[in-house]
């Protein structure tokens, strides 16, 4: 199990970091660090910059999105923000709106 | 299952009539004492007349149903799976890494291991635990505290002080338990009723 989960239901408005795997299924609400994964439930509204070392994606996501390793959009995710990310995969049946940013 | 045997053996008799009664109570009795049910034999005698059959296993299947506690759980069983995942997406786990500075509130239950600055209102039931902090005022079913709280505590529920825990600020709760070896530095707005007789209405007021 995840070290922090925010579950279903729960509400947060403000800056989160960590530095273990961090599950959002609830709704989130300013910034979000974290140095390792961080994944994003199908049922979360998130509206924050998500920085953490991969980030998954299935539900709605407002904001900028930094990952050193990966980042992935899964089918039914909705990611409107930047994307910065060594790589970077769009699941079909996912939407996406910003600049991805892959450094190369 | 032991009915049958033993309406066989009494009907030869004239012990038979003794069915009505026993949906509800244990089955020997009824059979022991059928004396005041006697009244009514043509009716309950199985050899004589159809009806007490379908009676039987009517009998029979308000006696397991009355017993109830096994076929209810039966039923329930289904319906447990499907409870088992809710609890563990509802219970939120702030890990002992994890920083929060703002306002934490929303339904289920909360395990705050970590650091948290600002309110927290939940519906369910919220632990602080050993070596986590909050400093901020906590609304919850009820609390456990483990770690370091600097806040009030508006909990509908009991609040748990735990030994190593510090607390300061006031706190409001069903009820209050704090164990040695905590630091406490509170005030308490518990509402509790001593059994002093009747006392005013406002006696319950929460």
């Amino acid at each position: 199990m995840a070290g922090t989960v925010i579950g279903e239901g729960l509400s947060i408005e403000g800056d989160i970091t960590s530095d273990e795997e961090v599950v959002v299924q609830g709704n989130l609400r300013g910034k979000l660090t974290s140095s390792d994964a961080v994944s994003i439930g199908s049922n979360s509204v998130v509206q924050a910059d998500i920085a953490g070392q991969s980030v998954s994606i299935a539900g709605q996501v407002t904001g900028d999105i930094t990952a050193p390793e990966r980042v992935d959009i899964q089918a039914g995710g909705r990611l409107v923000g930047d994307v910065k990310a060594a790589r970077f995969t769009i699941a079909d049946g996912a939407s996406f709106k910003g600049a991805v940013d892959m450094e190369v | 299952m032991c009915w049958m045997p033993r309406k066989l053996e009494f009907c030869p008799a004239k012990a038979i009539l003794t069915p009505p009664a026993p949906p509800t109570g244990s089955s020997p009795v009824p059979l022991l004492n059928p004396v005041p049910a006697a009244h009514s034999p043509r009716f309950r005698c199985p050899e004589h007349s159809p009806p007490p059959t379908p009676h039987r296993c009517a009998d029979l299947s308000r006696v397991s149903s009355a017993k109830g506690p096994s076929p209810a759980a039966l039923e329930r069983l289904p319906s447990a799976p499907p409870r088992m995942p809710r609890p563990s997406s509802d219970v939120s786990v702030l890990g002992p890494s994890t920083r929060v500075t703002g306002r934490v509130s929303g339904d289920g239950a909360l395990r705050v291991e970590g650091n948290v600055r600002g309110d927290i209102q939940v519906s369910g039931d919220a632990e602080i635990a050993a070596g986590a902090s909050v400093e901020g005022n906590v609304s919850a079913a009820s609390l456990d505290i483990g770690g370091t709280l600097l806040g009030d505590v508006a909990s509908r529920g009991p609040v748990a002080i735990r030994s190593g825990a510090v607390v300061r600020g006031d706190l409001r709760g069903s009820e209050i338990s704090i164990e040695p070896g905590s630091r406490v530095s509170v005030r308490l707005a518990t509402e509790f009723e001593l059994d002093l007789g009747p006392v005013g209405p406002g006696a319950k007021r929460r």
